[in-house]
This record gives C-alpha cells, sequence and structure tokens, in this order.
C-alpha cells in the first residue's frame, strides 16, 4: 500500500475530520454518564437498598467488578476503595 | 358443622396439584401433611412430599431416613426432605461455571471471594431454597404428580415472586443494555477516529458483529426469569394452588395465624383453609382437664369468630406419637 496519501484521500480525511469530530466527545461523554448511571446502582446495591433480584443475577457479578475497578481509576484513586476484598 | 373432620380437608384438596402446610413449630403442620399425603396416595393419586424442615421432622413422622434425594415411600408417595446445604451448594457451584465461562480469568480469585460473601449473607439460604421450590413445584406439574405437598407455608422470598421476574429483568437489562451501548458508543468513537484511515467511509452504526460475551451467563439468568414466572403462575391460580394453616387452640397461636392471614391476603394469596390441631374432647372425668377443655372451647368459638371466611377443619390430640403410614391414614380414616 502507498504510504502517500493522494490528494484525494487527504480531502476525505480533512472532510472526515471536519464532520466527525465534534461528535467523537459527545460519544465519550456519553459513555462515561452511562457508566455513572450504573454507579448509582451499584451504591444503592451496597447501602443495602432492598432488591430482591441480586441474588439471583449472581451471574453478573464480573461486570460489576470490571465496572467498579474501571470507575475508581477513571476517580483517580489508585487502589480498591473498599475493605474488604474489591479489584486490586 | 363448623369445625370439619380432617378427612373433609383431603376431599377438599381432592383435585388440589399443590398444597402449602404452614404453622408455626408444633403446632403440627408436618404431621397434617403428611396425613393429607398418606390419603391421597391410598386413593391412588401420585403424590410427592417435601419438607423443608431442617429438623427432618418428616423422617421421624414415617420412622425412615430421608434425606435430598425421593424416596419412594409407598407405590404412590415420593418424598424428599430438601437439605439448605446441597442446595446452596449446587447454587454457588452452578453460578461459578456460568462465570467463568465469560470473566477474565486474572479475576477469578476476586470473583470467588465475592461469592464466598454472597453464600454466607442472611438470607442466601431461603433465596437459593425459594428457587428449587420452585423448580421442584414446575418439574413434579410436568412430572405427572397428582399432588405436591409442602410442609411450610411461603413466606418470606415465596410471597415476592410475583415481582422477581420483573426486578431480575431491570436489574439484568439495567445492566447489560448499558454495556451493549457502550460498547456500541465506543466502538462508535472508535470508528471516527480510525475511518480516515480506511480507504472507504465505514458505518459508524454497524453493529459490532461478534457475539457478547455475557450470552451465556443472560441464558442462564433468562431461564431462571421464566423458572419463577411459571412457578409464580401457579402459585397464585386458586384453582392449582392452596395454602392451609395449621393451628392450636391458644391465644398466641391464633394471633400468628391471624398474623400470617394477612400476609399472605396482602401478597394475594388467600389461605385455603384452617387447621385446629391438638384437641382434646369438651367433656372430660378430671378437673384439671375440664377446665383446659373448657378453655379450647371457648378458643374454638374465637377462631370461628375469626376465621369465618374459611373453611375450618379439626384434628384431636391422640394418646400416643403418631408414627407410620399406617397411623397417618387412620387420621383421615374417620
Amino acid at each position: 500500500m502507498s504510504q502517500e496519501l493522494s490528494l484525494w484521500q487527504r480531502f476525505v480525511e480533512g472532510l472526515n475530520e471536519f464532520y466527525h469530530a465534534p461528535y467523537r466527545q459527545t460519544l465519550a461523554r456519553a459513555a462515561r454518564d452511562e457508566e455513572d448511571l450504573f454507579m448509582l446502582l451499584l451504591f444503592a446495591e451496597s447501602l443495602g437498598i432492598d432488591n430482591p433480584a441480586s441474588f439471583y443475577t449472581l451471574e453478573l457479578q464480573p461486570i460489576f467488578l470490571e465496572k467498579f475497578h474501571e470507575w475508581h481509576t477513571r476517580m483517580g484513586m489508585e487502589r480498591c476503595p473498599l475493605q474488604h476484598g474489591g479489584c486490586c | 358443622m363448623s369445625f370439619q373432620p380432617l378427612q373433609q380437608l383431603a376431599s377438599q384438596l381432592n383435585n388440589m396439584p399443590i398444597v402449602f402446610v404452614g404453622g408455626k413449630g408444633g403446632v403440627g403442620k408436618t404431621t397434617t401433611a403428611a396425613a393429607l399425603a398418606v390419603n391421597f396416595a391410598s386413593q391412588g393419586q401420585r403424590t410427592l412430599l417435601i419438607s423443608t424442615d431442617p429438623a427432618h421432622s418428616l423422617g421421624d413422622i414415617f420412622s425412615t431416613k430421608l434425606g435430598h434425594q425421593k424416596t419412594a415411600l409407598h407405590e404412590q408417595l415420593d418424598i424428599i426432605e430438601l437439605d439448605p446445604d446441597i442446595i446452596i451448594d449446587q447454587h454457588f457451584a452452578q453460578v461459578e461455571r456460568t462465570i467463568s465461562g465469560y470473566a477474565n480469568p486474572e479475576m477469578m480469585p476476586k470473583i470467588q471471594a465475592h461469592l464466598k460473601l454472597s453464600k454466607t449473607a442472611p438470607g442466601a439460604q431461603e433465596a437459593a431454597m425459594l428457587e428449587s421450590i420452585c423448580k421442584h413445584l414446575v418439574d413434579a406439574v410436568a412430572e405427572g404428580y397428582e399432588h405436591v405437598i409442602f410442609d411450610t407455608a411461603p413466606t418470606g422470598h415465596t410471597l415476592r415472586l410475583l415481582v422477581l421476574p420483573e426486578m431480575m429483568e431491570a436489574w439484568t437489562d439495567g445492566l447489560l443494555t448499558q454495556q451493549r451501548r457502550q460498547a456500541k458508543l465506543k466502538s462508535a468513537a472508535d470508528h471516527l477516529s480510525t475511518a480516515t484511515q480506511k480507504n472507504q467511509l465505514t458505518n459508524p452504526f454497524e453493529k459490532a458483529g461478534k457475539p457478547d460475551r455475557w450470552q451465556q451467563a443472560v441464558e442462564v439468568l433468562s431461564r431462571r426469569k421464566q423458572l419463577f414466572s411459571a412457578a409464580g403462575n401457579l402459585l397464585h391460580d386458586k384453582e392449582k394452588t392452596a395454602v392451609i394453616l395449621v393451628m392450636t387452640a391458644d391465644t398466641l397461636p391464633i394471633e400468628e395465624t391471624r398474623r400470617a392471614t394477612e400476609q399472605l391476603k396482602s401478597a394475594q394469596l388467600m389461605p385455603a383453609a384452617i387447621v385446629v390441631n391438638q384437641l382434646i374432647q369438651p367433656q372430660q372425668s378430671d378437673g384439671f382437664w375440664q377446665q383446659r377443655a373448657t378453655r379450647q372451647q371457648k378458643l374454638l368459638a374465637e377462631i370461628e369468630q375469626i376465621f369465618s371466611d374459611y373453611p375450618r377443619y379439626q384434628m384431636y390430640l391422640q394418646q400416643t406419637d403418631i408414627r407410620g403410614f399406617a397411623a397417618l391414614q387412620a387420621i383421615t380414616a374417620r
């Protein structure tokens, strides 16, 4: 494949940037908002808000752990804030 | 006749596939459940009797060692004594199996630690037991038993059975929709940055293509949700399930049974009948016992009033402990 982009290809690349750049940030932020909604659910759980379904959805535990780890990392906490067990 | 003999209860329940017999400790619910089971079996109706009692009262009554596996006590009568430890072990073994199918292997020790916590949490045994009861319920009906009898009342989680499928769905979808939407969003964001590296414009909203890692977990949860749905429907069908409350003619049991009735009603489960046990003959030759008999009759009048909405049955105190098939048969023979 040719290293040098043709004039046409460079034009298309510039056009893409023009159209897509503003949305990239919005999408990334939307992804973060979804995470925060998840964290709200998680903390409601840990605060003991009654959820009869939690025992029957233990198969989803790993997803919690993964998301929790991503969250506290993103919040700038190096180690897991949970005292017992946790992700790190 | 205000209080009918137990024989009549068996008639009332003749076509009832599922029966729960509840009542506080010592009032005779296990005896009542066993007597009903023996009655049905004697009539040639295939019956399954299930006990959740950790004290193994059912084994005592039949003078047999019963266990987690079915014991065929009679041509038409099978008995199970559910073991809560086996049930919870099985549940968590299966959860771990499902999880190991998709989780990051490095996370497994952490996950196992969490599962251990959940396993020993208060209410975990009860929750696992409920799932087991639902399985037996649904399976028994499918296996062609004419009667399934439990020597326990629907309590706790059982009363929430109707909302469980909904809540599981909300929780699961809420979590996984997030994951999937995130994956899609991330993929879309990625596409936006890599689109320029390709020769042609790619569609950022194109589906990811590879199946979800959690597909197996979703399937397990879906089956569990369906189990609760099916069991909930059976339980709340008055043609299919009857809840019998057993009590003695004493102040506390009367109060407890009244509370239990309210609790059941608020969960949309109507008790089908009341049984008053350990009655003695109204006429006694001894002064002490006459006092007690008179008091019982007074309380019986109260019970008649409080539980006027329900069919009421009576059981008399026996001279000796009720043990064995023949003795149980005799209870409903009169």
